[in-house]
């Protein structure tokens, strides 16, 4: 294993690492177990904690995740809370008060949607293959997907209609290929790594609810 | 232009084809730029409008949980509120035309009038979900602008629909398709 290889950090190269280290369904399973710990805990320092951990996790992956909309985004659900005063006035702008119970209930909203929005995104995968026939359903829609995005430019943004109808035409009489992702693993030793880091990750997190939640 | 030999045996189902389409849309969504999460201008609602008269309930119903599941899969949202507003927003504007389509009849509908009726039901039903989960009271003063923009994507999307159900090749063969199933 060649580690000199993921040390520069562009973002197709985290973008491999995440391909190589874990699997969809570990990423999966893990997420779904840090669900509870990120909208149950009664601090919001904790929250705080794990959205920017989660951020972390994200970008590690390659994943697209702007910090900056994030900002933007919680401060609109800050002021939209802060339009309804209740608790205590922190300061007044001319006539509006500005409370403390309104501004830590849009924080708290803020913190744990932007949490939820990292979370997904460090742990929803697009190989995610989900099972059953609407497993079956979406794996084939996905791999049409992949035909459709490598035909992109042949959509014309003056013939929207036209272009679209041609595409589908197309999509629809060709033999699907195999995506890269749908390779059988050879990697199997590096997964399993992936696999222990993300089950120490989500012990750690549930160690640090419970003694966040229970000491003073 | 003539349909191949292979899409006239239908070589892919047209609901993996349309499913796929919607989640290529939803990419294309996803890149423009929005100031709250879950305000969408409901491009992924294509291939659902034009879904209505090509499919069973059940398979309609199976084309709109694969757009919501595969959208939050692609754009990473599947445990977040955004996943809670897409699933909300996308079945009642989806439950809404079907029905409405098919009691009045596709001769009295079009699908300008589905287009603005859905996205009015999918925005109302987010603006609940944001009074409950996110603004509290406040929600009431993003109603206006959302049903607003609701209005306006839902006349250009049904636009979209009702001019490519008339044009596309695609769309009659799968509809004639349909029909010779059924009779």
């Amino acid at each position: 294993m060649n580690w000199r290889h993921y040390t520069v950090l562009d973002r197709e190269q985290r973008s491999a690492f995440s391909l190589r280290f874990f699997s969809s369904y570990d990423l999966f399973v893990s997420g779904m177990l840090c669900i509870f710990p990120l909208v149950f805990s009664p601090h919001l320092y904790f929250r705080a904690f794990l959205l920017f951990y989660f951020y972390l996790f994200a970008w590690i992956q390659g994943k697209r995740a702007s910090l900056l909309i994030a900002t933007l985004v919680s401060s609109s659900i800050v002021v939209f809370n802060l339009l309804v005063p209740y608790g205590k006035v922190l300061i007044k702008i001319g006539e509006f008060p500005l409370t403390q119970g309104a501004f830590l209930a849009g924080l708290e909203k803020a913190i744990t949607l932007e949490g939820l929005i990292m979370l997904s995104k460090a742990t929803i995968r697009s190989d995610l293959q989900l099972p059953g026939t609407f497993g079956a359903l979406v794996a084939q829609s996905f791999k049409i997907f992949e035909e459709l995005l490598a035909k992109k430019k042949n959509i014309d943004y003056r013939d929207p209609i036209g272009s679209i109808d041609r595409l589908l035409i197309e999509l629809a009489s060709d033999s699907p290929e195999k995506p890269e992702w749908a390779a059988p693993v050879r990697n199997k030793g590096e997964r399993m790594i992936g696999r222990i880091i993300l089950v120490l990750q989500t012990l750690i997190i549930w160690i640090l609810l419970f003694i966040s939640k229970y000491s003073k | 232009m003539d349909l191949p030999t292979s899409m006239q045996s239908s070589s892919k189902p047209p609901l993996a084809v349309l499913g796929a389409l919607c989640l290529f849309l939803s990419t294309i969504e996803y890149l423009i730029p929005k100031p709250l999460p879950f305000i969408r201008i409901g491009l992924a609602n294509i291939p659902i409008m034009l879904a209505i008269d090509l499919f069973s309930f059940k398979s309609y119903i199976l084309l709109v949980i694969l757009k919501v599941v595969g959208q939050a899969i692609i754009t990473g949202s599947l445990f977040s509120y955004v996943f809670l507003f897409s699933l909300g927003g996308t079945f009642a504007s989806a439950l809404g035309m079907y029905v409405l389509r098919k009691a009045i009849g596709k001769q009295n509908i079009s699908f300008i009038g589905i287009g603005i009726i859905g996205a009015l039901l999918s925005n109302s039903l987010q603006i609940l979900l944001a009074w409950i989960f996110i603004f509290g009271p406040s929600a009431q003063f993003i109603a206006p602008p959302m049903l607003l923009l609701g209005l306006v994507t839902g006349l250009l999307l049904g636009i979209f629909c009702e001019s490519f159900a008339k044009q596309s090749q695609w769309y009659q063969h799968e509809l004639e398709a349909l029909h010779r199933a059924g009779s």
